[in-house]
């Protein structure tokens, strides 16, 4: 493979990563493959391998930063960006594409019921603020001022309930994106680590 | 060759090669495929990640034509090679002190 078509198809490769990380990769590369002085028409791939285990290396390293960036921030921003690499790692892995899409369905499936959790969390907490506060306004006209203490109190009781769970489901949604973020990163580590050591 | 190289000793060797100079990309990796066993495309992504945590920098130079990018190691660079190189000095002789030291080559037990 000549340089143009290797460069056409790592640029392909690279098309899902931010502009900054695919221009600074694709230079890298252009520059040294100019550096190897071939001729017109010699094979890049026989220095670099293919433009797919070429990708494979940077996607896998481009995931694990993002990663340790984000734990280092301690935010659960950019999360989407770093399932997404992930998947794209799968999909540049050395695997039947069939197999591919099974292990991203797999991995999507996972995400989605953890997800769903925490989705069941937060509604529950919702719920219960807007039942007690519902149930507090009901006991403001309540007839009677043992009754009106009554409901009201029960009224707040749910609220605070909901609160618990509303902070609950924060803290298992951190748990989540660390929990996933680790697996990918572990997955995105034994990549890079396997390429190196061939 | 017989022993394998872990992530933090590849970071440390490139880390020491552009702490003498500053290099390009294809220097570089010939100058660390000499000595250790990696294919020539493993450096990219370590140099991208030096330089995205601020050990690396980098600058271009105008070669025939093109652009040559060249590495330079920033202060923080230097000090995390300093606690490399510490690291390794003490892994190193502890590894030599289970191998026997350097009498195990001097000294062959059936000679």
């Amino acid at each position: 493979m000549n340089k143009q078509a290797f460069m056409q198809e790592l640029e392909y490769r690279l098309r899902h990563l931010t502009d900054d990380d695919r221009l600074d990769a694709l230079e890298y590369y252009s520059e040294y493959i100019d550096d190897l002085n071939l001729p017109p028409e010699g094979d890049v791939c026989v220095h670099l391998g293919t433009p797919k285990e070429v990708a494979r290396q940077i996607i896998a390293q481009t995931t694990e930063r993002k990663i340790e960036e984000q734990q280092e921030k301690k935010t659960t921003k950019g999360f989407g960006s770093i399932v997404w690499l992930a998947i794209l790692g799968i999909f540049a892995s050395p695997i039947a594409i069939p197999l591919a899409i099974a292990a991203v369905i797999i991995f999507l499936s996972f995400i989605i019921v953890i997800g769903s959790v925490v989705f069941a969390f937060g509604v529950a907490g919702v719920a219960c603020i807007a039942a007690g506060l519902a149930t507090t306004v009901i006991g403001l006209v309540s007839p009677g001022f043992a009754q009106k203490l009554i409901v009201m109190g029960s009224g707040l009781f749910i609220c605070g309930l909901g609160i618990m769970f509303m902070l609950l489901t924060s803290l298992l949604a951190k748990l989540m994106v660390k929990m996933i973020s680790g697996i990918i990163r572990k997955m995105a580590r034994r990549h890079a680590m396997k390429k190196m050591n061939q | 060759m017989t022993y394998q190289l872990t992530a933090p000793l590849l970071d440390a060797c490139v880390l020491g090669v552009v702490e003498k100079e500053d290099v390009y990309g294809y220097t570089l990796t010939q100058r660390v495929m000499d000595v250790v066993d990696i294919s020539e495309s493993t450096l990219y992504p370590v140099l991208r990640r030096l330089q995205k945590s601020g050990l690396l920098e980098t600058y271009d130079v105008p070669y025939q034509g093109r652009n040559r990018r060249y590495y330079r190691i920033t202060p923080p660079g230097k000090e995390q090679l300093n606690f490399f190189k510490t690291e390794w000095i003490s892994y190193k002789e502890k590894i030599d002190a289970l191998l026997g030291g350097m009498n195990l080559l001097t000294n062959p037990i059936n000679q």
